[in-house]
């Protein structure tokens, strides 16, 4: 009812003069107290604050909850039954403003990108819970929000933290962002990231952290076409090209079989010496997605059958890690593929020639 | 006359970074600023450093360069920090 509300009365930076992602307490406290306002939409903003604040407060108290639960818990031990975390869609009708007005039935909306979102969205749930045992982003059946149709032709996705936004694209370097299956994976791999080993974004960190993202995106588009490592593409975002990088030559943002290569609008790094302090972390992450594609094309078969685990337990196994190097995520990938695959030596010895590779 | 120069960094897509092929960029000058915007940009130039740093992820980041007497200073943010006077000047480009 209150998204309802400021919906209605369109804050968007018409008002606040801000471009929200969230609108800040402060600016509702403010609209609350403005007598230019009618006392019905004063006292929107007022609860609106309210529940602003209390959301911040639980979002927080739930990030921390799962990650202590996850250092306490025997390692290993399975979770329960889960039914399929609750999928829901918002409409940001080309505002600034998160999450926007719900989106009710969703998965059988007229509106294409809402549909997408929230069967893509699903899918990405049942990889998660199929294939890794996980229920949902903190393993702990969290609701997975999106919004779409944000802001003007926005040639972006993101994950602020809470849920995932998804732009239209402008129509000609890029389209709209739900139509790539891995993009999708990827946002939601960053809440998984957050709610593991809750890495920063900025440095190595940050680079580990993106990669994550594109090797789960990446694993997911893989899973979801049936496809083995020989048949796969690697490319990240593909589906999201508009007609105007198509035309140039460019077939996607990164290519995890060739970082570097001319077809990708950002080429990255191929190996650990180029790394520098202050990189991009969507640049940084060429060194571990060409690890990961080295470890998995060497072992064969599905991605997600054998690299894909290490890389998860690798992940989701040890607790936060804000600062983890890469050195560091490359021989934790070492030491768990020596463990988990103790019968297999094969395994460890494609890791470590995967990280080699790069320099690492 | 000040004229700031806008770059918008960084998303899903990697903007601006050394070796990608995509740009968004913009200017405007300082003049063509309300006073409260100008007020933000000379805020941001203050707070150079000591922001909290956004936790978004894939989220665009802003650069805002002027020039001044002790040569080209630079400042960047989050997006939600930039006023949309300046948000409206970029343009997004593959070079």
């Amino acid at each position: 009812m209150i998204l309802m509300k400021t919906e209605k009365i369109t804050l968007g930076h018409q008002n606040c003069d801000c471009h929200c992602f969230i609108i800040p307490a402060k600016i509702l406290k403010k609209f609350s107290l403005d007598k230019n306002l009618s006392a019905e939409e004063r006292k929107a903003f007022s609860s609106a604050a309210r529940f602003e604040n209390e959301w911040r407060k639980a979002r927080d108290v739930k990030s921390l909850v799962s990650m202590s639960a996850q250092t306490i818990l025997p390692s290993g031990l399975a979770p329960g039954p889960a039914s399929p975390p609750a999928i829901a869609v918002f409409d940001c009708k080309h505002h600034n403003t998160l999450p926007g007005v719900s989106i009710s039935n969703p998965s059988s909306s007229s509106d294409q990108t809402c549909k997408r979102a929230c069967n893509e969205t699903t899918s990405v749930a049942s990889f998660y819970q199929s294939v890794f045992g996980r229920n949902s982003i903190d393993n702990a059946g969290m609701a997975m929000l999106s919004s779409i149709h944000y802001s003007v032709k926005y040639n972006n996705a993101f994950w602020n933290g809470g849920q995932m936004t998804y732009g239209d694209g402008d129509g000609n370097i890029f389209i709209d962002f739900t139509k790539g299956n891995d993009v999708i994976a990827h946002e939601l791999t960053h809440g998984v990231t957050q709610y593991t080993l809750g890495l920063s974004y900025q440095n190595e960190a940050g680079g580990l952290n993106e990669s994550i993202s594109d090797v789960f995106g990446s694993m997911f588009r893989q899973w979801q076409g049936s496809q083995n490592v020989t048949q796969a593409d690697w490319l990240i975002g593909k589906d999201i090209m508009g007609p105007g990088a198509i035309t140039r030559g460019f077939s996607c943002l990164r290519d995890m079989s060739n970082p570097a290569a001319s077809h990708c609008l950002s080429p990255q790094p191929t190996q650990y010496s180029q790394y520098h302090n202050g990189m991009d972390p969507h640049e940084s992450s060429g060194i571990p997605n060409f690890a990961f594609y080295k470890a998995a094309t060497t072992l064969g078969g599905n991605s997600w059958t054998i690299a894909g685990q290490i890389w998860y337990h690798a992940v989701t196994q040890f607790g936060p890690s804000p600062n983890m190097t890469m050195k560091q995520f490359a021989d934790r990938t070492r030491k768990v593929a020596g463990s988990l695959f103790l019968s297999q030596k094969s395994v460890k010895v494609a890791v470590d020639n995967a990280w080699k590779a790069v320099g690492l | 006359m000040s004229k700031l120069k806008i770059e918008r960094i960084g998303g899903l897509a990697g903007f601006g970074s050394q070796n990608s092929r995509l740009r968004s960029v913009g200017e405007i000058n300082m003049d063509d600023l309300s006073e409260k915007d100008k007020k933000t940009v000379e805020d941001l130039f203050a707070s150079q450093g000591k922001v909290e740093k956004n936790l978004s992820m894939d989220a665009f980041r802003y650069r805002i360069s002027r020039m001044t007497p002790e040569g080209m200073e630079s400042v960047e943010d989050s997006e939600e920090k930039i006023p949309s006077a300046i948000k409206q000047t970029i343009k997004d480009q593959i070079i």
